[in-house]
């Protein structure tokens, strides 16, 4: 307890006294103090940039703009074009490239290092203009290829709501991009969980509500009546922005709950992120199962394209039982040296019980993340 | 601002991993659980289902309490002596005829288990805590 919090404070430490800088997912929304539809096609933010988003990730993210025609430096005072991935005012593509390589280091065990790519692929179909949007998000490697997200959305009240049905992610909480993060382990909630059913939006100014009911199956076969209740409820200003989430699942059996609150504040070139969920799982072997777990990040944007990641969390796997907690500390650099390309560096330090090696384990990982 | 988040950051983070204490590989705790599988093997198999007792074809009270019995025998099952004593009431240890029993704050005949010794409070608290959570057999 004592090494985490002087590590804690350490971290703390590096985030506060550093000189100032960024990149990445909802801290790019609390740094912009955008809502996420603004970049994203999914109001609810992941997945396929809009044609601003893809706009914006060339001209602000990036350290340098190269000319895309020549690959070189663009000229002082010139303005080279943007690609966006738009065919014409009825398509659009988009991709996201991960290739990462990781080093584990697990006590008492072997370490291990790995490539491992991954690689999604968009397709947006807009057969309305700002009405109707047809959606594919496709999960192509590594392995067989895996539909997550499939939905046609229709905009309505001078696009102030929409509804969309087919399959999605389900709206809740705060939507990272590390799925290995507690706050979406616990939650089931990573972006290899999706559902199939419908979902309604309001976006009226500062606020956004999302609602959806879907199967409550991760995108199976329907076995019963139950269905997935899930809402997200946000409220957005430039400088900050609040949230609140909901959702119950009830398979026949049993009754899943899980709550979530989080937050984003902008301090100068510190964008910061903090969750909480609370989960409660009828049902299981020893009766109820209770979980929390929480986020704390905070985003040095050191300089133009140079984004310093530091995260901490902690996660409470059941309630009523001592000492079983875990922790996890991160650190990860982003750079992004020019249009559509990123370098993640970065370590992570987990601890737990003694007796699992696996949740003491040490990570290393150098990622390419190459995207339009 | 800073500061407060820098609190609250800490604060957070001061929380820790967890010792490990009492629990096994995979974060559960050892020892008697408010499982029903857990509660056999600790209580019911080496307490009472020995012969003479609560074991075998000849049980008291026909409260056979060997594995695989006990289930049948105990949730929501009244009393032979009196009908309104219910052994195990899911989702109330107090109404619970078996708690009484362990308790020893029955209104018909002894504690349990006879002649003593007793279980523990912490033992019974975890069995009550096993009803309490709906006594499922899984």
């Amino acid at each position: 307890m004592k090494t985490g919090t002087v590590t804690a404070a350490t971290l703390l430490a590096l985030v506060l006294l550093a000189p100032a800088a960024s990149i990445a997912e909802p801290y790019l929304a609390v740094r912009t103090g955008y809502k996420c539809m603004v970049c994203h096609v999914n109001p609810t933010g992941g997945g396929k940039r809009t044609e601003f988003g893809s706009s914006y990730s060339q001209t602000a993210m990036a350290a340098e703009r190269l000319d895309l025609m020549t690959g070189q430096t663009a000229a002082a005072g010139s303005e080279p074009e943007s690609w966006t991935g738009k065919l014409n005012d009825r398509f659009a593509f988009g991709a996201d490239l991960r290739a990462t390589s990781q080093y584990v280091a697990v006590p008492h065990d072997t370490d291990t290092f790995a490539f491992k790519p991954s690689a999604q692929a968009y397709l947006e179909v807009k057969p309305i203009a700002d009405r109707l949007t047809i959606y594919l998000d496709e999960h192509v490697s590594p392995g067989a290829a895996t539909n997550r997200e499939t939905y046609a959305m229709l905009w309505f009240a001078n696009k102030t709501a929409y509804v969309k049905a087919g399959r999605m992610f389900v709206p809740f909480g705060l939507r990272i991009e590390d799925d290995t993060a507690f706050i979406r382990q616990a939650t089931s909630t990573s972006f290899n969980s999706f559902d199939d059913g419908v979902e309604g939006g309001l976006e009226l100014g500062p606020w956004s509500v999302n609602v959806s009911v879907t199967n409550g199956q991760g995108g199976g076969n329907e076995i019963n009546r139950g269905k997935l209740f899930s809402s997200l409820f946000s409220y957005v200003q430039p400088a900050w922005r609040a949230g609140l989430s909901a959702s119950t699942n009830f398979n026949g059996a049993a009754d899943h709950r899980m709550q979530s609150v989080f937050a984003g504040l902008r301090t100068g070139r510190i964008s910061w992120l903090a969750s909480g969920i609370y989960s409660t799982e009828d049902g299981t072997k020893t009766g109820r199962l209770k979980q929390w777990a929480t986020l704390v990040e905070g985003n040095y944007e050191a300089a133009k394209g140079h984004n310093l990641k530091l995260t901490y969390e902690y996660y409470d796997p059941n309630a009523d039982v001592k000492e079983d907690q875990r922790e996890r500390y991160s650190a990860v650099w982003e750079y992004m040296p020019f249009q559509f390309t990123q370098f993640r560096l970065g370590a992570r330090k987990s601890n737990g019980i003694p007796q699992n090696n696996a949740q003491n384990a040490t990570e290393l990982f150098l990622q390419w993340h190459a995207f339009f | 601002m800073r500061e407060a988040i820098a609190i609250a950051t800490l604060a957070l983070a001061a929380c820790g991993a967890g010792s490990g204490e009492g629990l096994d590989q995979n974060g559960q705790p050892t020892g008697l659980q408010p499982t029903l599988a857990s509660i056999q093997d600790n209580v019911f198999t080496v307490t009472c289902a020995v012969p003479g007792c609560h074991g075998g074809t000849g049980a008291q009270q026909g409260l056979r309490l060997d594995p695989g019995f006990s289930a049948g025998n105990l949730i929501n099952v009244p009393s032979p002596r009196d009908p309104n004593l219910i052994r195990v009431v899911p989702g109330d240890p107090d109404a619970s005829f078996l708690i009484q029993k362990l308790q020893g704050t029955q209104t018909l005949g002894d504690r349990m288990p006879d002649g003593g010794p007793y279980l523990t409070t912490a033992q019974v608290n975890v069995i009550r805590q096993w009803i309490q959570g709906g006594a499922p057999t899984q």
